[in-house]
């Protein structure tokens, strides 16, 4: 009977004696007896298990304080490190490149930047629409300024024409033909247009007549 | 060679301590009625079985029967020395931080009550093992008895008991 109060009961040995006291009521009766004495002896209040559960709360409480702090630590370990990488790339950087890091903008800066412009913001126009206003300006200083401009050669067959003063306007998006046509509406004018040669001449009145 | 031994009986005493410390306190929080004289007699015995290790020429086979059989004589000597002292409270009024203990007071006088009608030897084999939580074979390796002396010890207290227990109802 006693083996059955025993700390590891031996599994053969308590089906045996379970079997017996359930058939022998004598038996069953010692062993309620011994059963509710050994109820009575068993410690229910132990101060051992408090102290025990509270050095383990304790414990526990610690253990979770200190795994908070050790991913606290971690955490600004890793901030400290990669702090440290981006500053040594940076550093390497500088080193390796250091006009880049200057603080006066250079010539390839500068082209870069017009590169990126985009062409819709360009402030001036890419087709020229010049216009000339002459008033009461030579013929010489007219054809002088339309031949440096067409690349022509002027040949002068009268020299009382370039005395000869006019009001025209210029547009230099004309062509170079279109500007002679427009000459030689004057009276007694007579330009004449040769490959890059324009021969000037100014009729009398006696041979427009 | 000497600091091997020393750090080889250390790792022996803290897997003791780990493993019995717990169950020695309730063995002796029983035996003597107070957790504070039960820590100092579990710390004394294993100072005791430190410096006995320490001290070297000494081979001790089984250090769980040691440790119970030292803890035991201790138990009894507090108890010896006790027993002459009466404590003298400056004040009636309950001590506010002092722990509930009502409830294991009460248990403690409840259970010594039942273990003073039986014989001491027989006590204590009840005493290890509800207290102690030592099986019957530890129990007969403790006390030098055989395995059979231990069984039948703790079943003639069980039935004393039991029939102390009824004829105070009856009473």
């Amino acid at each position: 009977m006693a083996d059955l109060f025993d700390k590891n009961v031996d599994p053969q040995i308590k089906a045996e004696c379970e079997e017996h006291i359930s058939q022998c009521t004598e038996c069953r009766e010692y062993y309620e007896d011994l059963f509710t004495t050994a109820e009575v002896l068993r410690p229910k209040h132990s101060p051992v298990n408090k102290n025990n559960a509270l050095l383990s709360t304790e414990e526990s409480l610690q253990s979770k304080n200190f795994q908070f702090r050790k991913i606290a630590a971690i955490f600004v370990g890793v901030m400290l490190l990669s702090g440290i990488a981006l500053a040594a790339i940076q550093v390497i950087r500088f080193v390796n490149n250091p006009e880049v890091f200057s603080p006066s903008p250079s010539k390839d800066m500068q082209l870069v930047y017009h590169h990126s412009m985009p062409t819709d913001t360009l402030d001036t126009d890419t087709i020229p629409t010049e216009v000339v206003r002459y008033n009461e300006a030579t013929l010489e200083q007219i054809l002088t300024d339309m031949a440096g401009y067409y690349t022509l050669r002027l040949n002068w067959q009268n020299n009382e024409a370039k005395t000869v003063r006019l009001f025209y306007v210029w547009d230099k998006s004309q062509t170079v033909i279109e500007s002679v046509e427009m000459l030689n509406m004057f009276e007694r004018i007579h330009l004449e247009l040769t490959d890059s040669v324009l021969t000037v001449d100014l009729q009398t009145n006696k041979s427009h007549q | 060679m000497k600091l091997f031994s020393i750090h080889h009986n250390l790792d022996r005493i803290e897997k003791l301590m780990v493993a019995e410390r717990q169950k020695m306190l309730q063995y002796a929080c029983y035996r003597l009625g107070n957790i504070d004289d039960a820590e100092d007699v579990v710390q004394d015995v294993f100072v005791k079985l430190y410096q006995r290790l320490h001290g070297g020429n000494v081979e001790i086979r089984n250090m769980t029967v040691y440790l119970y059989r030292t803890l035991a004589n201790a138990c009894v000597s507090n108890l010896r020395d006790n027993r002459h002292t009466t404590i003298v409270s400056i004040d009636n009024q309950p001590d506010p931080i002092a722990p509930e203990t009502d409830d294991f007071e009460q248990e403690y006088r409840r259970i010594n009550s039942l273990l003073n009608i039986i014989p001491d030897e027989q006590a204590e084999v009840i005493r290890l093992r509800f207290y102690g939580d030592k099986s019957f074979q530890e129990i007969a390796d403790i006390l030098n008895i055989p395995l059979t002396t231990a069984k039948s010890r703790f079943t003639y207290g069980m039935e004393k008991i039991k029939r102390g227990m009824c004829a105070s109802l009856s009473v």
